[in-house]
């Protein structure tokens, strides 16, 4: 198995869970098959293999080859991994958590936080906790405020990891 | 049943586990299962798609070519244990939204562990 097909199973795991990282097992194993095979081969059941195929197909990640059965008339799907794409659904997915980590720093920035002091749970901006007098709508306990430096420090030191990333 | 895109996925994957110092043209029909016209074939899709790079060598009195991967294999660690990255709610996520990055409690747990973590 490659470096490639591994990385594929890490994403594989992360969209499908167990399913779909036995499932692309069986691709890389078999290179192309159809649905039926894949599930032979990888011991899943067939309507959970279509399920994930079609995920799968839908992030490119892999493709079909339709092919008419002559005896019977009917199309056979043929699936196989398409390694060369995982490239670009990693930095599609790592630009779009850049995009949505930007937008909370931005908003961690701006405001000021309560934290309850009771629970620990429940953490609301300034306006929100002095909508509820600084108390806490979950347990009833008093606010405190949180100071989210570290947040924030972690959170630029996460998106320029990203960005280096993405850039490289 | 052998197709057009399975050479060139086995030469890719051969490329790219070779590694920075890539591999000779002439050595990988010994290890992939295409032949030397197949397998030229692909490596000049894949230069065309510019994943590989050649560059001319003399090998054993010989002028091949070492095919070197340009793209490194691509890493997800980084992003996995962010909950933006595979999040089942990110087609309704937005800044105006009822969902949105800055009032995600998903998110938010995952900054207080994280600055928990890092102290």
């Amino acid at each position: 198995m490659s470096l490639l097909d591994d990385e594929m199973m890490k994403v594989a795991s992360l969209l499908g869970e167990e399913d779909a990282v036995r499932i692309v097992k069986s691709l890389a194993k078999l290179k192309e098959a159809p649905d039926d095979a894949i599930a032979n081969d990888s011991g899943v059941r067939l309507n959970i293999v279509r399920k994930v195929l079609y995920k799968l197909y839908d992030k490119t990640l892999i493709s079909c080859t339709r092919i008419r059965d002559e005896k019977t008339g009917w199309y056979i799907f043929y699936w196989k991994l398409q390694p060369e794409q995982l490239d670009a659904f990693v930095r599609s997915r790592k630009r779009r958590t850049l995009d949505k980590l930007r937008a909370r720093l931005e908003y961690e920035k701006a405001h000021s936080f309560f934290l309850c002091s009771k629970c620990g749970d429940v953490r609301l901006p300034f306006e929100d906790a002095i909508e509820s007098a600084f108390r806490c709508p979950k347990c009833g306990g008093q606010f405190v405020e949180s100071d989210n430096s570290k947040i924030v420090t972690e959170l630029s030191k996460m998106i320029q990891k990203l960005e280096t990333e993405i850039a490289s | 049943m052998a197709r057009r895109g399975s050479a060139e996925q086995d030469v890719l994957n051969m490329i790219m586990n070779a590694g920075e110092n890539g591999v000779l043209q002439s050595e990988i029909w010994k290890v992939t299962s295409a032949d030397s016209r197949e397998g030229s074939r692909a490596i000049l899709r894949l230069e065309k798609k510019k994943l590989i790079e050649r560059r001319k060598e003399l090998f054993d009195g010989r002028w091949t070519y070492r095919i070197l991967v340009k793209r490194k294999i691509p890493k997800i660690d980084t992003i996995v244990t962010i909950p933006c990255a595979f999040c089942d709610l990110e087609n309704r996520c937005s800044q105006s939204g009822l969902i949105s990055p800055a009032k995600c409690d998903k998110l938010t747990i995952w900054l207080k562990n994280l600055a928990i973590t890092i102290t």
